[in-house]
């Protein structure tokens, strides 16, 4: 970490923290709106709650530290308080460290440089902000007439009694960002060798919980699935070379 | 009971049954939520470089952050304007509001939705949908905050206790992430039919062939590449579905 960086860490404590607590704030009212029509309608049960908790917990713990590994390199740049920032709010550090990149070359600065000045330091936070915020922005603008686009579609289809479209739009565009993030995966053989073999893992999860009827195997599925897969990648880079 | 007459406007939601609330109140309300904070993230994450800027002048030249700008915004303009209208249909409304301020979308917040979605059989366009994929990706949320908060606090030092070969390893968890969505979808498809697991296979197959076409012959629309590719699969299934629906007309 420069000096620069350093000398400003402090303060940029403060703003991350702001914008973290927003971040939880957010999702404390939108956890309190689910909860409330649940208790109202009685959609799910407790169990399937807590298992869909469960599920968002653990199957996080692999890409939350997978994503730290590469957070270490935006650390070693900007600091603790920026990444903190930029990593919990909004971002990934693969797309802050391009972010960051693409803003230091834009003027020519080395970040390990004595140019490396905190005006310089403050654009590329500039950057990497801006890199982002209009994705806020696009939410703000698009979901809503969306979601109406898509009450007044069902109140039609009710009318003229016809079969909704809905569930298979969900459905295909699920498949459709799959197929996207497949594609990215066929890079090579150990890749594929990860991927299958995660997906082999599943499976016999999936059969062991119909066999035993242990329901909460499946809240672990996708966690014990990464971390086995991963390693037999690892394992076929060892041996394959 | 209250009585009909003081309570007006409550009454007419007490009676709502469950559909009729979630269109009625229920997603209203999550705009209101959804369009309230992310304007005021939209501030606060400016708010650093402002206080910088305006209090400790670390000021340069005006075109300094227009070329800075323009630079990210060469790249970041097709995913601004398209990313989440594609994770829109799996997220919802409230998981895409959700997803977009926290981050890390297709590596946490899109697997926990599938994977919550799946498991209940409830897809988000229901009522229970809705609310487990909400409390999946809240609970998503909170845990991605737990583990950044030990790691940076620790430093280094925690991530380095882990051996070479697992730090090494981590490098596989979006191919894995993969893997593993792939067999729930298609293991539950199959559960309920043969044809179902076919048509699982043809979208995929579909957004795949897109993407390698965008990739080998149409590179500059690859910011826009995921949009495409979620639209095609999505028309083709339209297109499906009209068809059958005009074969089970004439059936009748």
């Amino acid at each position: 970490m420069n000096e620069t960086v350093s000398s400003m860490n402090g303060s940029l404590w403060i703003f991350a923290i702001l914008l973290i607590v927003w971040v939880i704030v957010q999702s404390l009212l939108f956890l309190r709106l689910a909860l409330k029509y649940n208790k109202k309608y009685q959609l799910a049960t407790n169990k399937e709650l807590k298992s869909a908790a469960r599920t968002g917990m653990v199957s996080v713990i692999g890409p939350s530290v997978s994503v730290m590994v590469i957070a270490l390199t935006l650390i070693s740049l900007v600091g603790p308080a920026v990444t903190f920032m930029r990593t919990g709010v909004i971002g990934a550090p693969v797309w802050e460290l391009m972010m960051a990149d693409i803003a230091t070359k834009a003027i020519g600065v080395d970040m390990n440089s004595p140019e490396f000045t905190p005006s310089v330091f403050v654009l590329v936070i500039f950057g990497m902000t801006v890199a982002s915020a209009p994705y806020f922005l696009n939410t703000i603008i698009t979901l809503k007439p969306l979601d109406m686009a898509i009450a007044k579609n069902k109140q039609v289809d009710k009318k003229e009694k016809k079969a909704s479209f809905l569930p298979e739009f969900g459905n295909a565009a699920m498949m459709g960002i799959l197929g996207y993030m497949v594609k990215d995966q066929l890079k090579n053989v150990t890749s594929c060798i990860a991927m299958l073999s995660s997906a082999l893992i599943t499976f016999a999860v999936m059969k062991l919980m119909e066999k035993t009827g242990k329901k909460w195997l499946g809240d672990w599925n996708m966690a014990i699935s990464i971390l086995v897969g991963m390693l037999i990648g690892q394992l076929a880079v060892t041996y394959l070379g | 009971m209250k009585n009909n007459s003081d309570v007006n406007t409550t009454v007419d939601v007490e009676k709502m049954d469950a559909n009729e609330y979630y269109d009625k109140a229920f997603m209203p309300q999550v705009h209101v939520i959804g369009r309230f904070t992310m304007s005021v993230a939209f501030f606060l994450s400016f708010a650093s470089v402002l206080y910088f800027l305006i209090f400790k002048k670390y000021t340069l030249p005006p075109a300094n952050y227009l070329n800075v700008f323009l630079a990210i915004g060469s790249i970041g303009l097709g995913l601004w304007l398209t990313e989440p209208l594609a994770f829109w249909p799996t997220l919802g409304s409230a998981g895409t509001y959700i997803s977009y301020l926290s981050g890390n979308v297709s590596g946490m917040r899109f697997p926990v939705a599938l994977n919550v979605q799946t498991a209940s059989g409830s897809d988000i366009g229901t009522p229970k949908g809705q609310v487990i994929t909400i409390v999946g990706i809240v609970a998503s949320v909170f845990m991605n905050l737990i583990i950044l908060t030990i790691i940076i606090l620790s430093g280094a030092w925690l991530i380095n206790l882990l051996p070479e070969f697992v730090i090494a390893s981590f490098a596989f968890v979006m191919s894995c992430l993969c893997g593993s969505l792939l067999m729930m979808r298609f293991y539950m498809a199959k559960k309920k039919s043969t044809s179902n697991l076919w048509r699982q296979l043809l979208y995929l197959g579909i957004s795949l062939a897109t993407k390698i076409l965008i990739d080998t012959f149409l590179p500059k629309l690859l910011t826009f590449a995921l949009l495409i590719a979620v639209g095609t699969t999505a028309l083709v299934a339209y297109l499906m579905f009209r068809r059958e629906n005009q074969q089970a007309k004439q059936a009748l």
